[in-house]
C-alpha cells in the first residue's frame, strides 16, 4: 500500500491483504474473469491478487459466448473494449435467438434481443398485438414481425443502433458473440497488465487443499457442489471445431436452438465459424453413435449440479461456481458473475468481521441464481412436447416457481410481475415467450380505445416500416 | 362506435372524496376510455376528510404530468411551495439537525459509493460534514432553490423536488378536473353494502337516501375505517404499532413566522414528533405522538407552545394504528389511501402511496377472468412497497442515542424487523447500503438518516485505498466549491415561490413541466 493512500490509517486486524482465486480445468474462464475483475477493483489498494489454476489443459464448456450489455460494460471497465473483442476474440454481433422445431416439426420462430413493437398511448405493444390476434383469430400476427432485431437477423443486415429516439434504429439492440478461448486469453493479458497479480499453475491435488489465513480471502471458482435445484439435462456435448479452412463461412446474426427428441442443440456463430453444443439427459441415450449426432466429433461434459454462489464465512472462502446453469447459459454465466462480483467487492472488508456480509451475499446469490437458472431452462420449460421419453420426463424435472408465476401471470394479463431478482428489462424473455406462442390471453383494457380496423391498419404500417428499415441497412460482413 | 368485450369491467365506483378518492377518480377519468368506463364517486359532506397530507414527494410531479396537469396551474391552485427535502431535529440526539434531501451526496468513483471516501477522509479531518457534499442540502440550508437541469453530467441535475400543498385545495382541484372528464359525483353516505351470493364480491352500495349504486369494481378511499375493504370484506389488518408506536396526531394551522422554507421540518418531541409544512399562505403543523407515553392534553399543550405563528384553525384530532391491510385488493374492491394502511406521516409517503397504488391499478386494470391473478400480484407489489417503507421509517426511531424520555428509551431498545436489523448491521460494519430495483427510499435516503442520526460505519470499502489522501482532499474540495458556487447562483425559495404565484410568469415556464422520472432523486 502506498504510504499516503486514503485508507492507510484504516488498516487494522480486520483487513484483507490478499485475494486468492482458484480455478480448475473446467473453470478457466470464470477463474480468469474473476481474477481480472479483482485485479482491476483492487489495483493500487495494497491488496495482492493471485490466481491458482490447474496445470491441466482447460476444458471449455462453451466454444463461444454471447455477451450482452451487462458483461460488455464490465469488460469495457477493465479495458476490453468492443474493438478489442472484434480484433482479438473474433466478436460479431448477435441480434436474436432462432428456435427451430420446438412447437412442432419445421416450426421456426425468432426472439429478438430488444423489445418488440412500440408502446401506443402508454400501453405496452404486446397488448395491442394480443388483442388483434384474439379478435381477428389471425395467428400470423407474430411479435417477430415488429422487431428490427429479428428482421435484421433474418435478412443478415446490421448497423449500430442510433441514440435518437425518433429513429427506428434506436429500437435495435445488439450483443456480441466471442470465441471463449480467445476471450480467456484477453482476460489473462489484462490481468498481467494490471500488475500486482501472481498466477500459479498447480496440480489438482494442491488446488483442493483448503488453507485458512485471516489475511486472505479465497474466491473458489471450481465446479459446484451439491445441487440446490433439479435439472432435466445432465450432459452437454461440445462439437470439436473442424480445422478445415475450406468450410464455407457462416455469418448468422442469430443463435439457433434446435429441438431434438432428447434435448436440444445450440449453434452460435462467431466470425465465419459455427460453435455447436448438444444438451441431453444422458440416460435416455444408450447408443453412442446417436449420442454424438449430428456432430462428427465431440467432447462430452457432465453438467454439474445447480448451485448458487456461497460465502463460507468461517473459511474466508467464497465459492463462485462456473458450472451448473452457467454451462447452459449462452453467456457462460458471466452475467451472473458480473452481478456477483459487483456485490462482493464492497463486502470484502467484512470478511473478518461477523457473518453479516456473508449472509447478505448468500441471500442475494440465491435469489439471483434463481433468475439465471430460470433463464437457462426457459426454452425447455416452454416446450410443450410430450412425444418422447425425454420430453415426458422433463415436465417433472423443472422446479421453477418464479418462472411459473411470471409466465402464468403474463399469459393471463400481458404484464410481467416485478420481481426484485429479475431484470427490469425483460425484452428477450418476453420475445422468447411469444416465439413459443405464449401470447397473453387478455389485453390491457386501455388498449380498447382504438377500433380494431384502425389497429390493424396501424400495425400493418408499423410492420412495413420495420421491414423496410431492415432491408435498407447494409448486409453484415 | 366500437363495442368493448363483454368480459370487461365497465363501471367503477370510488367511495370517498378526500385526496385519495379524487386522485383516483381524476387518474381513472383521464387514463380510461370514457366510451367504455363509467366512473362514479360517492362522498359525504357529513364525513370529514383527513386532508393533512400536505408534504409530498417528487413522484407527485410524475402523477400530475401523466394526467396532463400544468405545473404552474397546479402550484397556484394548491398554494404550493417547493419542497427539496425534510429537516429532522433532535432525532439522533437532542440538538442534532440534518436534512434528508431529494438528491445525491457526491458521486461514486470507480463504482465505489461516495460515502466510503467521505468516511475514510473524515478519519483524518473530523470537521468534514457530509451535508456539504449534497447540493440540495446546501441549497435548503441557504433557503435557496432552482429547478434542476436534465443533463446527468451536471451537478445541477443531482436533485429533484416536490411541493408543500394544501391537500384540501388539491382534492378540490382534482374534483373539478375529474368532473370535467365525466366523473359522476354523488353526495351521500353508504348505509349498506350488497355482496354477491355467488362469490362474495360487492355488487352495489346502498346510500342513506335509499339510492343503490351498482358497480363492477369498487375503490375504497373511505379512510382508516375501510368501509368496504374491512367493514364489508374483512380483509384484515397487520398491526405495526409495536415498531411504529405513534397512534395519534393533532393538526393545527398557523401563520408563518417568516419566509417559507424549501423543506418540511420534523422536530422530535417528548413522545413523537412535530411537523411544520410551509405553504404559501400559512403553515401546516401537527404533533404525531404515542398515546401510551403522553396524553392528549399535554400533546395539545406541546403543539400549541411550539407553533411558529398564531394558530389559524381549531385543532384537528386524528387516531390511527400504523400497519397495512393484509389484502389491499380483495375480490372486486381495492383499497387506496388510508383504507389500505397507514405508515404515519414521517417521510410524507401518504400521497406517494396513493399514487403508486393508482398507477399499479391502472397497469393491472382487471377483467373478470383475471381479477384473482391481478389482485394477487397487486397485493404482492403493495405489500413489498409498504414493508420497505416501514423499515425506513422505523430506522428514524430506532437509530437514536436518546434515552431521555420513556418513548425514546422504548424506541432505542425495541426489537426491530429482521430485514432492518440485517440492513443496519451491514451498514454499521462496512458501510454497505442495500439498494433495490423496486422501492422508494434508496442509498441517499438511508445515508441521510444514518449519518444524520450518528450511525457511522466502522470501515469503508477497501477500494478507497486506490486514491491518495491528497487526491481525496482535492476531489472533496472541488466538489464542495462547485456546490457552493451552484447554490450561490440560485434564487431564494421565496423569490421562486413569488414568481410561481405571479399571474404571468416570466422566464419560468421552460423550467416547469420538465419530463419527470418516477424517482425520489435527480438524474442518477
Amino acid at each position: 500500500m502506498v504510504k499516503d493512500n486514503l485508507g492507510t490509517n484504516m488498516t487494522n486486524t480486520a483487513a484483507i491483504k490478499k485475494v486468492k482465486v482458484i480455478s480448475c480445468e473446467h473453470s478457466a474462464l470464470a477463474g480468469w474473469y474473476t481474477t481480472a475483475m479483482a485485479a482491476y477493483a483492487f489495483k493500487d489498494t495494497g491488496i495482492a491478487v493471485s490466481h491458482i489454476t490447474s496445470d491441466k489443459e482447460p476444458l471449455f464448456s462453451h466454444g463461444s459466448l454471447t455477451l450482452q450489455a451487462d458483461v460488455l460494460l464490465a469488460l469495457q471497465e477493465i479495458g476490453i473494449t468492443e474493438s478489442a473483442l472484434v480484433n482479438h476474440a473474433r466478436a460479431m454481433p448477435f441480434l436474436a435467438n432462432k428456435y427451430i422445431g420446438w412447437q412442432r416439426k419445421n416450426h421456426v420462430a425468432l426472439a429478438g434481443l430488444a423489445k418488440s413493437g412500440v408502446p401506443l398511448r402508454g400501453v405496452s405493444f404486446v397488448h395491442y398485438l394480443a388483442r388483434l390476434r384474439n379478435e381477428t383469430n389471425d395467428l400470423t400476427w407474430q411479435a417477430e414481425l415488429f422487431s428490427l432485431n429479428t428482421m435484421c437477423a433474418s435478412l443478415g443486415t446490421f448497423a449500430r443502433p442510433n441514440a435518437d429516439p425518433r429513429s427506428i434504429l434506436s429500437s435495435l439492440e445488439y450483443g456480441l458473440r466471442v470465441d471463449a478461448k480467445l476471450l480467456c486469453k484477453l482476460l489473462i493479458q489484462v490481468v498481467f497488465e494490471l500488475g500486482d497479480v501472481s498466477a500459479l499453475q498447480t496440480n489438482s491435488r494442491d488446488c483442493q487443499e483448503q488453507s485458512f489465513d485471516r489475511e486472505t480471502i479465497t474466491l473458489d471458482c471450481r465446479t459446484s457442489r451439491g445441487p440446490s435445484h433439479k435439472m432435466p439435462l445432465d450432459t452437454l456435448l461440445i462439437e470439436t471445431p473442424c480445422p478445415n479452412e475450406d468450410i464455407p463461412r457462416v455469418d448468422k446474426l442469430s443463435n439457433e436452438y434446435e429441438c431434438t427428441d432428447d434435448g436440444y442443440i445450440e449453434h452460435q456463430y462467431v466470425n465465419g465459424c459455427r460453435y455447436s453444443r448438444k444438451f441431453i439427459a444422458r440416460h435416455f441415450i444408450k447408443d453412442n453413435k446417436r449420442l454424438c449426432e449430428p456432430f462428427s466429433e465431440c467432447n462430452e461434459i457432465s453438467l454439474s449440479p445447480n448451485s448458487s454462489d456461497f460465502w463460507q464465512h468461517s473459511f474466508n472462502t467464497v465459492y463462485l461456481f462456473e458450472t451448473g446453469a452457467h454451462q447452459l447459459l449462452d453467456n457462460g454465466g458471466l452475467g451472473y458473475r458480473a452481478q456477483q462480483l459487483n456485490t462482493l467487492w464492497p463486502l470484502i472488508r467484512g470478511a473478518n468481521l461477523s457473518a453479516t456480509a456473508a449472509n447478505f451475499f448468500n441471500r442475494l446469490s440465491a435469489e439471483r441464481y434463481r433468475y439465471w437458472r430460470d433463464l437457462s431452462l426457459l426454452p425447455v420449460f416452454l416446450c410443450d412436447r410430450e412425444d418422447t421419453a425425454f420430453w415426458q420426463f422433463k415436465a417433472n424435472q423443472i422446479e421453477a416457481e418464479d418462472l411459473e408465476h411470471v409466465i402464468g401471470f403474463y399469459q393471463r394479463t400481458g404484464v410481467f410481475p416485478q420481481l426484485e431478482h429479475y431484470p427490469a428489462d425483460i425484452g428477450l424473455i418476453e420475445n422468447t415467450l411469444l416465439a413459443f406462442d405464449k401470447y397473453p390471453k387478455a389485453s390491457d383494457p386501455l388498449c380498447f380505445s382504438i377500433e380494431i380496423g384502425e389497429l390493424e391498419l396501424q400495425l400493418t404500417k408499423l410492420k412495413q416500416q420495420i421491414k423496410q428499415a431492415a432491408i435498407q441497412l447494409p448486409q453484415f460482413q | 362506435m366500437f363495442k368493448a368485450p363483454t368480459h370487461q369491467i365497465k363501471s367503477i365506483v370510488v367511495l370517498g372524496g378526500g385526496t385519495a378518492g379524487w386522485m383516483t377518480a381524476a387518474a381513472l377519468s383521464k387514463l380510461l376510455n370514457p366510451n367504455v368506463f363509467s366512473i362514479t364517486l360517492i362522498e359525504s359532506d357529513a364525513i370529514g376528510t383527513v386532508g393533512v397530507g400536505e408534504a409530498t414527494l417528487p413522484h407527485l410531479r410524475f402523477f400530475n404530468q401523466r394526467l396532463g396537469i400544468d405545473e404552474s396551474e397546479f402550484i397556484k391552485a394548491t398554494n404550493a411551495t417547493i419542497k427539496a427535502g425534510i429537516e429532522f431535529s433532535n432525532w439522533g440526539n437532542s440538538g442534532d439537525t440534518y436534512i434528508h434531501p431529494f438528491g445525491d451526496y457526491g458521486k461514486p468513483l470507480k463504482s465505489v459509493e461516495f460515502h466510503h471516501y467521505f468516511y475514510a477522509l473524515k478519519k483524518y479531518n473530523d470537521q468534514l460534514n457530509l451535508d456539504d457534499y449534497s447540493l440540495p442540502v446546501v441549497a435548503c440550508k441557504s433557503g435557496k432553490f432552482n429547478f434542476p437541469t436534465s443533463d446527468p453530467s451536471l451537478l445541477t441535475s443531482s436533485y429533484s423536488y416536490a411541493y408543500h400543498i394544501d391537500a384540501g385545495l388539491y382534492a378540490q382541484y382534482l374534483r373539478g378536473f375529474a368532473e370535467q372528464k365525466g366523473v359522476t359525483r354523488i353526495e351521500g353516505k353508504v348505509n349498506s353494502v350488497s355482496l354477491r351470493k355467488s362469490d362474495g364480491s360487492i355488487s352495489g352500495l346502498k346510500l342513506n337516501n335509499g339510492e343503490l349504486i351498482n358497480g363492477d369494481f369498487f375503490v375504497d378511499c373511505s379512510g382508516f375505517r375501510g368501509r368496504l375493504i374491512e367493514q364489508s370484506l374483512k380483509a384484515g389488518y397487520e398491526d405495526w404499532s409495536h415498531w411504529l408506536p405513534c397512534d395519534r396526531a393533532i393538526a393545527v394551522q398557523s401563520e408563518h413566522n417568516g419566509r417559507p422554507l424549501p423543506y418540511t421540518k420534523a422536530i422530535a418531541r417528548e413522545a413523537g414528533w412535530q411537523w411544520q409544512i410551509p405553504l404559501k399562505h400559512r403553515m401546516g403543523n401537527g404533533y404525531v405522538y404515542a398515546s401510551q407515553y403522553v396524553n392528549e392534553e399535554r400533546a395539545l399543550q406541546t403543539i400549541l407552545a411550539n407553533l411558529p405563528g398564531k394558530p389559524t384553525s381549531e385543532p384537528n384530532y386524528l387516531k390511527f394504528t400504523t400497519g397495512k391491510r393484509k389484502l389491499s385488493w380483495l375480490k372486486n374492491c381495492v383499497a387506496i389511501g388510508l383504507s389500505s394502511g397507514f405508515l404515519e406521516p414521517l417521510e410524507s409517503t401518504s400521497i406517494y402511496l396513493i399514487q403508486a397504488a393508482i398507477m399499479k391499478l391502472v397497469e393491472l386494470l382487471p377483467q373478470r377472468e383475471n381479477m384473482a391473478a391481478k389482485s394477487a400480484e397487486y397485493n404482492r407489489y403493495f405489500s413489498n412497497e409498504m414493508d420497505k417503507i416501514r423499515d425506513f421509517l422505523i430506522l428514524h426511531y430506532h437509530a437514536t442515542f436518546r434515552e431521555d424520555t420513556p418513548f425514546w428509551n422504548f424506541c432505542k431498545h425495541m426489537k426491530i424487523p429482521l430485514s432492518l436489523e440485517e440492513k443496519m448491521e451491514l451498514y454499521k460494519e462496512i458501510g454497505v447500503i442495500e439498494d433495490y430495483q423496486y422501492g422508494l427510499f434508496l442509498t441517499p435516503s438511508w445515508l441521510a438518516v444514518y449519518n444524520g442520526q450518528g450511525v457511522i460505519p466502522s470501515f469503508s470499502d477497501i477500494r478507497v485505498n486506490e486514491i491518495t489522501l491528497a487526491q481525496a482532499n482535492k476531489y472533496m474540495a472541488t466538489l464542495y466549491a462547485d456546490i457552493k458556487q451552484a447554490v450561490a447562483g440560485m434564487p431564494t425559495h421565496e423569490q421562486i415561490v413569488a414568481r410561481l404565484h405571479e399571474e404571468t410568469i416570466c422566464n419560468e415556464p421552460s423550467q416547469l413541466n420538465q419530463a419527470v422520472r418516477f424517482s425520489l432523486y435527480g438524474q442518477r
